[in-house]
């Protein structure tokens, strides 16, 4: 009961942000951000009316022995349940940014650039172009997100699949593969990701990639790990004898047992790639101006770090909350998911 | 219990007096923060400004700047320029001493004169005195130059500082660059190299007699750290703090904050080569979408102010008016139109994205180049922010790969150096690759008329031809040079952003 009220609640402010977007100001598709947040707020509404009206949604989930398992140690754990929420949050923020940002975050009003400290009207206060800054932190969600996870995706699938290969097949591939990478993670993780945007020339897509290959040998070892462990039971033993083929093995067999693992690792290092596109933006090799993201807003803000603290409290906060919440989840999951407990 | 206390006293103490640095107290010390390394004090090899500002304390040229930027009289006291403009002679002033003691002579003049014009040599200073034919010793105290052609900014090379022939020929063609000795004002007592540079009073200077006895230089990159270093007595005096800082500095009655205008231009340039840049209308529209002269004051703030000439505020001829009046002016819609119009006949490429190149090491301009970003997005255009490291930035110009740049040029006080190596088809920094005949002309005929009102008309011509016609540079703000000091240091103005005015002909900079 408690939760059909407090998903109402939810209901009605989604769908009163909608009117407010769609009829008022006509805001609907016109942009590719715009679609997206429309097709978002569909998919809360949509979720939101399944919870209120159909309760035994979940029920087949929840009789899953496994997810009790996992639910009840996570439910232990108040800091991931903290930062699972706060996650909730930072990701309806990114998505409904065009919905929900009072203002737009690239707009200068240019009769009057000069930084406003927090007021009713400008909540995180404005910065030396006249720039709503909570609008500016909300777009720079979107970035600070989108780029983690990309990331992180395409360092996963390289690591995954190096880490697959090495403990497979063992031998001299499992000498070469963790020997390269290894060379490759000694270079230091800053420089090497300065030297491929030097190289690769700035850019959401060149950032990416560079934050994207750094790091490789995180992946690549804890897979390599549990293959070890796991290639052999005795149902890899039954599947090689059936004629299954590695590759088969390898996706069906090994990889589904090992994903726990991964996601925890995972989550830990989405919060390490935001800090770093964070600090490469701070940089000046990052997200370009005049895009909001938080790096960015930093080094703008730390020239009027005495006269106007508010320009680099606010996206300093949101990157520590961030962050903060993925480690908090990532530590929470990995006591949840841990297979030790499973078994 | 005692003890123990006590022992957290004494560690606090010397924990306290390590942190604390040089304070600059003493009356006769004054120690000023300058943003860069000085890597190099040979006066014939400095073309950066920071070797060449402390350089300048340190060596005396036959002539110098004084109020106005005009030159004054200075080891040499008089000159006579012959009719035809091809020969400057100098008489030099009789007992001038270099600080190890030996006297300033004709031949020193000509040592250092000839060891610039050297080729070998590779001196960054040789274009402003590669007009010279040949060089005479008359006597101990005079000498006359001969140039092939008349050179009417010729004069402005003779600021050079004088090197002591026998010292360098005794220690080696490098030894200026570490241990310069000149007939300045102020002598190298101690560089530690990454530190300090400590300078002392030259007692017998030809001129007059510091009242400053000791000078302390050091770098201090961030403007933020010499802004809390000004504060806490470390340093007494800053060049080049940021907008952010200087406001509070304006307000403490225990600083003073002096501009004077004539720092140099900050303009935006186009590429004749690289289309649609080439194009004059899409040239147009680019300045029409943004409202620089509203931009410029809030962004430049007390460090600049609108430009509408290449030419500093302080420096002849003044055209400011008709440039005003026929410069290209905000106009978002016709702008709008204009992009509209220029993407159907394609002349803007689809998916074309106009990218602004500016270097990250100039704080107001990168914001420029942001705030135009917005408004070029807005009337339709897609536009990007490139922030790169100056030194690739200028490779990259040599090449001719950049479009649209920002960039910031100071100078002599002479307008040939300022415009020539601009605008000239061969120039040395025609980085637009303009090409005209018509520049090519007047730029040329202005270096050969000694007349200068003549000159005057020539420079009229040409600038009105490259920014309201062509459009080749949209210049949009004046630098400021900004001194910020405390409010016991007298007698220190800016004025030539090429020097610190320490002991000039007007003034001798000393702490009340």
């Amino acid at each position: 009961m408690k939760k059909k009220v407090i998903s109402s609640i939810f209901l009605i402010i989604q769908l009163y942000i909608n009117y407010q977007n769609w009829i008022v100001k006509n805001k609907i598709w016109n942009s590719l951000e715009l679609k997206a947040a429309t097709l978002f707020s569909v998919f809360v509404i949509l979720l939101l009316m399944l919870i209120i009206f159909k309760s035994d949604l979940f029920s087949s989930v929840k009789e899953n022995d496994l997810f009790q398992k996992t639910w009840k140690e996570f439910n232990k754990n108040l800091g991931g349940k903290i930062a699972a929420v706060m996650l909730l949050c930072i990701f309806y923020a990114a998505f409904m940014a065009p919905f929900i940002a009072p203002y737009s975050p690239l707009e200068i009003d240019y009769s009057n650039m000069n930084y406003s400290p927090p007021s009713a009207a400008h909540w995180f206060g404005t910065d030396d172009f006249g720039r709503d800054i909570f609008s500016r932190v909300l777009y720079g969600t979107r970035i600070a997100l989108g780029i983690g996870f990309s990331a992180v995706f395409l360092n996963a699938l390289l690591g995954i699949t190096l880490g697959l290969l090495a403990g497979y097949y063992g031998g001299k591939t499992d000498m070469i593969i963790m020997r390269l990478v290894e060379i490759w993670n000694s270079i230091p993780f800053i420089l090497l990701a300065l030297a491929i945007i030097a190289a690769l020339g700035k850019g959401m897509l060149n950032l990416i990639i560079a934050v994207g290959v750094t790091g490789l040998i995180n992946f690549s070892r804890l897979t390599r790990s549990i293959v070890l462990q796991i290639k052999e039971k005795e149902y890899i033993a039954a599947a090689k004898a059936l004629g299954s083929s590695d590759i088969r093995i390898l996706y069906k067999h090994i990889l589904p047992n090992s994903i726990s693992s991964l996601i925890v690792l995972g989550t830990l290092r989405i919060g390490i790639s935001i800090l770093v596109v964070a600090g490469l933006s701070f940089l000046g090799l990052g997200i370009q101006p005049p895009t909001p993201s938080w790096g960015t807003m930093l080094n703008r803000g730390q020239e009027f770090l005495t006269s106007a603290p508010w320009m680099s409290i606010f996206p300093g906060l949101a990157i520590i909350i961030t962050v903060l919440s993925f480690n908090l989840l990532g530590d929470a999951l990995r006591d949840a998911l841990d297979p030790r407990q499973l078994d | 219990m005692k003890r123990t206390l006590f022992i957290l006293i004494l560690t606090s103490i010397l924990t306290i007096s390590l942190l604390g640095s040089v304070q600059a107290q003493d009356k006769e010390t004054f120690v000023m923060g300058i943003e860069d390394e000085v890597s190099n004090l040979d006066p014939g090899f400095t073309t950066i400004s920071v070797n060449e500002r402390v350089a300048s304390l340190i060596f005396d040229g036959l002539v110098e700047y004084g109020e106005k930027n005009k030159i004054v009289p200075g080891i040499a006291k008089e000159w006579t320029i012959s009719e035809d403009g091809t020969e400057y002679t100098f008489t030099i002033s009789k007992g001038v001493k270099f600080h190890d003691g030996s006297e300033l002579t004709a031949d020193d003049v000509k040592f250092t004169y000839e060891r610039i014009l050297d080729p070998e040599a590779g001196s960054g200073l040789r274009a402003k005195i590669e007009s010279i034919e040949s060089i005479e010793v008359l006597n101990d105290y005079k000498i006359k130059f001969k140039l092939k052609k008349p050179y009417s900014p010729f004069i402005l090379a003779m600021t050079f500082g004088i090197v002591p022939e026998d010292y360098v020929k005794e220690n080696g063609e490098d030894v200026l660059s570490r241990n310069p000795i000149g007939a300045g004002p102020f002598k190298l007592e101690n560089w530690e190299v990454g530190n300090e540079i400590e300078l002392s009073a030259f007692e017998d200077h030809w001129n007059k007699v510091p009242k400053l006895k000791t000078v302390i230089i050091r770098p201090i990159a961030e403007s933020s750290t010499q802004a809390m270093e000004l504060r806490s007595g470390g340093i007494d005096f800053a060049v080049n703090l940021d907008v952010g800082q200087l406001q509070s500095f304006a307000d403490n009655e225990n600083f003073k904050v002096k501009s004077a205008p004539g720092a140099g231009i900050n303009f935006m340039g186009f590429n004749f080569d690289i289309a649609p840049y080439n194009n004059l209308e899409f040239r147009k529209a680019v300045i029409q979408a943004v409202p620089f002269k509203e931009m410029v004051p809030q962004i430049f703030g007390m460090l600049g102010q609108n430009a509408y000439s290449m030419l500093p505020p302080t420096l002849w001829p003044d055209d400011r008016e008709y440039l005003k009046e026929n410069t290209v002016k905000f106009n978002p819609a016709a702008a709008r139109k204009k992009f509209a119009e220029l993407k159907e006949n394609g002349v803007i490429p689809k998916d074309f994205t106009a990218e602004i190149y500016v270097s990250n090491s100039r704080p107001s301009q990168v914001k420029t180049a942001e705030a135009m970003v917005t408004a070029l997005n807005q009337a339709g255009l897609t536009a990007e922010v490139n922030a790169m490291e100056f030194g690739t930035m200028w490779d990259m110009l040599g090449r001719g790969e950049i479009g649209m740049f920002f960039l910031r040029f100071v100078s002599d006080p002479d307008p040939d150096y300022w415009l020539y190596r601009f605008f000239k088809s061969d120039g040395s920094l025609n980085r637009a690759f303009y090409e005209d005949e018509e520049v090519d002309q007047w730029l040329e005929e202005a270096r050969v008329v000694s007349d200068q009102e003549k000159r005057a008309e020539l420079y009229v011509n040409v600038l009105r031809k490259v920014l309201t016609k062509d459009i080749v540079f949209y210049p949009f703000a004046h630098s400021n040079q900004i001194y910020v000091m405390k409010d016991n240091v007298m007698e220190l103005e800016p004025g030539n952003s090429l020097l610190i005015p320490l002991v000039t002909p007007t003034a001798n900079v000393y702490k009340k």
